[in-house]
């Protein structure tokens, strides 16, 4: 009874600060009070003519969709290296894909302004998607190397040995098994990609810049509840990420994976 | 269908000896050869090599006097049964079965067709919409059959497939894989460590160690006639006796061991005649061990610690115990002598 209480105040602490950004998103004021005084969905509304924010919004879910299939195609078969052959180098690689992981994202930030400054990759599109590729990478490469390390070898050779040629064998035995493990990953660097602020801000510029980065700049000059109702859209997306994650790989699990 | 032959085969891991050592083996079409060997002896190496899974070395692989040696593994037409039967868990057991055919570019209809039949060989007919997990591990293994099969392979490996059912099922899949073989008229090899399984199962044994054979031929001429001590021993039980007694092959000299199986080591009760034994040990029970219808008796002879094995039935046991008095007595005919080494 104790510890149960204990976890509901732990929780409690958690989602504290949603929950007030929750009931403010639907305030009736013009201003960040609490209690709100009168409940409208004005700054929905609000929200949706806002061309700053909408369109920070579009650009940061294309980035994110451009970072999510850009590291999967590098990561998994970069995992698909480290899980699966023996070569000279393969720890150094794998440590060198992961290392990201360990760095203040901070520091990540200035490095890669400071490297990309001199090639004219700042504000630039390519530019905000490989610092991306450099936190979301590590994720893909972690996820896929477990997931291809926990499938049989011996499931590949059978393959093998009943006539299909390697590319057959990736495509109709180890993807589709490594199936939930790419869905994770790929949820995974999607929210990252697209929730990623730190590293964005040094890298953005005037015309070119991501939700996060827009919705930092704009809490820093404006009070009213319009954040507010951006933030409940965001976590409404997020759930929704997650709960389809999870009801694929249930269903994954439903069907004999 | 066809000749397996592998000349001068070798494979080595890191610095240590090699795991197949200039391995020369052949076998014939439509035979059924066991690789017969303790663990690590390289019988499986062997194996992935023959299936491409591994590439040797140095050395040949040839099937049906084609050199397949370079040749990938998905382009060898070789059906491999694997220990962990490594059935695909996404698909049913109908599809793992047609996956080879369907890798061919068989048409459906045809390769429903042959799907079934190769279910039917195994009786798992019924079954075909099950997914692996679904499906018993006897079950499993008969899926793993099927499936390597299916393919109408030009050879059959079997590597250690047995090893993971229960003694009761385990008995009755040796006589039906014989079955297959032989109905399907497919060279095989059966990769195992349990001599028993060889013995049964095969036309011919190949024993192996340390990367080498120690002898090939047929299930008796192995156990029978021995090509060394370690096959002697690998085979069922022997004793070991390092006396002046009479062999096969002369009085045992200095230098020589000699090994007779416990089974022909008769029981003399009470100063009984040996009855043409030319050797006879007396000496004090030390255990004995009931195992249904075989009994072991050992004792502590002058010549060392003995083992004789009787029927369960037999009289010759009944009132031993453990410090009683007993006599030995084996023919010079079962005995053999080996030069005495490692």
């Amino acid at each position: 009874m104790g510890f149960r209480l204990v976890v509901l105040c732990g929780y409690l602490f958690l989602l504290a600060p949603g929950i007030f950004v929750a009931i403010i998103a639907f305030s009736s004021d013009r201003f960040l009070t609490f209690p709100p005084p009168g409940l409208s969905l004005r700054w929905f509304a609000a929200l949706w003519e806002h061309e700053a924010l909408m369109g920070a919004m579009r650009r940061s879910a294309i980035l994110a969709s451009v970072v999510t299939v850009t590291a999967l195609a590098i990561g998994v078969p970069a995992a698909y290296a480290i899980a699966r052959l023996s070569f000279r180098g393969r720890d150094a690689i794998f440590a060198a894909l992961t290392a990201p992981l360990l760095l203040p994202t901070l520091v990540l930030g200035l490095g890669i302004l400071l490297v990309f400054f001199p090639f004219g990759l700042a504000a630039t599109w390519p530019g905000l998607a490989i610092a991306h590729l450099a936190v979301t990478l590590p994720f893909v490469v972690r996820i896929m190397v477990t997931a291809l390390s926990t499938l049989p070898p011996d499931l590949e050779d059978a393959a093998a040995t009943l006539g299909a040629t390697p590319f057959t064998v990736v495509r109709r035995i180890t993807l589709p098994l490594a199936l939930p493990g790419l869905i994770a990953s790929a949820a995974l660097a999607f929210l990252i990609s697209f929730d990623e602020v730190v590293i964005s801000l040094f890298i953005v510029g005037p015309r070119l810049s991501t939700l996060p980065v827009e919705m930092y700049r704009y809490v820093e000059g404006h009070t009213d509840p319009l954040v507010a109702a951006l933030a409940v859209v965001l976590i409404t997306l997020s759930l929704g990420v997650v709960l389809l994650v999870e009801r694929l790989l249930g269903f994954m699990r439903a069907v004999g994976r | 269908m066809a000749e397996l032959a592998l000349a001068g085969l070798t494979k080595r891991y890191g610095d240590g000896p090699p795991a197949v050592d200039a391995l020369d083996l052949t076998v014939a079409e439509g035979e059924f050869l066991a690789l017969l060997g303790p663990s690590g002896c390289g019988k499986t190496t062997t194996l992935r090599i023959v299936a491409g899974l591994v590439p040797p070395d140095a050395g040949a692989v040839r099937l049906g006097g084609r050199d397949i040696t370079a040749l990938p593994v998905h382009r060898r037409d070789i059906g491999l049964v694997f220990q962990s039967y490594a059935l695909f868990p996404h698909m049913t057991a109908g599809a793992n079965v047609g996956f080879g055919l369907e890798m061919r570019g068989l048409a459906r209809a045809e390769r429903d067709r042959r799907v079934a039949e190769a279910l039917r060989m195994v009786r798992l007919e019924g079954l075909a919409h099950r997914k692996p997990r679904e499906l018993s591990g006897g079950q499993q293994q008969r899926v793993a059959l099927a499936r390597a099969i299916a393919i109408r392979p030009s050879l059959l490996l079997l590597d250690e497939c047995l090893s993971n059912l229960d003694a009761k099922l385990r008995e009755e899949m040796r006589g039906e894989i014989r079955d297959i073989q032989r109905a399907a008229g497919i060279t095989a090899v059966f990769v195992t460590h349990d001599q028993t399984e060889a013995l049964a199962m095969c036309d011919r044994v190949a024993v192996m160690r340390e990367g080498r054979i120690e002898q090939t031929g047929t299930p008796e001429e192995v156990y029978e006639r021995p090509a060394t001590p370690f096959v002697a021993g690998f085979l069922g039980r022997m004793n070991r006796i390092a006396a002046p007694v009479a062999t096969a092959q002369g009085t045992l000299r200095p230098g020589q061991v000699a090994m007779v199986r416990p089974h022909r080591v008769r029981i003399l009760r009470d100063g009984a005649d040996p009855d043409g034994a030319e050797n006879r040990a007396e000496g004090t029970v030390r255990r004995i061990t009931y195992i249904g219808d075989v009994v072991q008796v050992e004792a502590e002879t002058p010549l060392g610690r003995l083992a004789a094995e009787v029927s369960g039935a037999a009289p010759e046991w009944r009132g031993l115990a453990p410090g009683a008095p007993v006599g030995f007595a084996w023919s010079a005919a079962d005995t053999l002598a080996f030069a005495e080494r490692a």
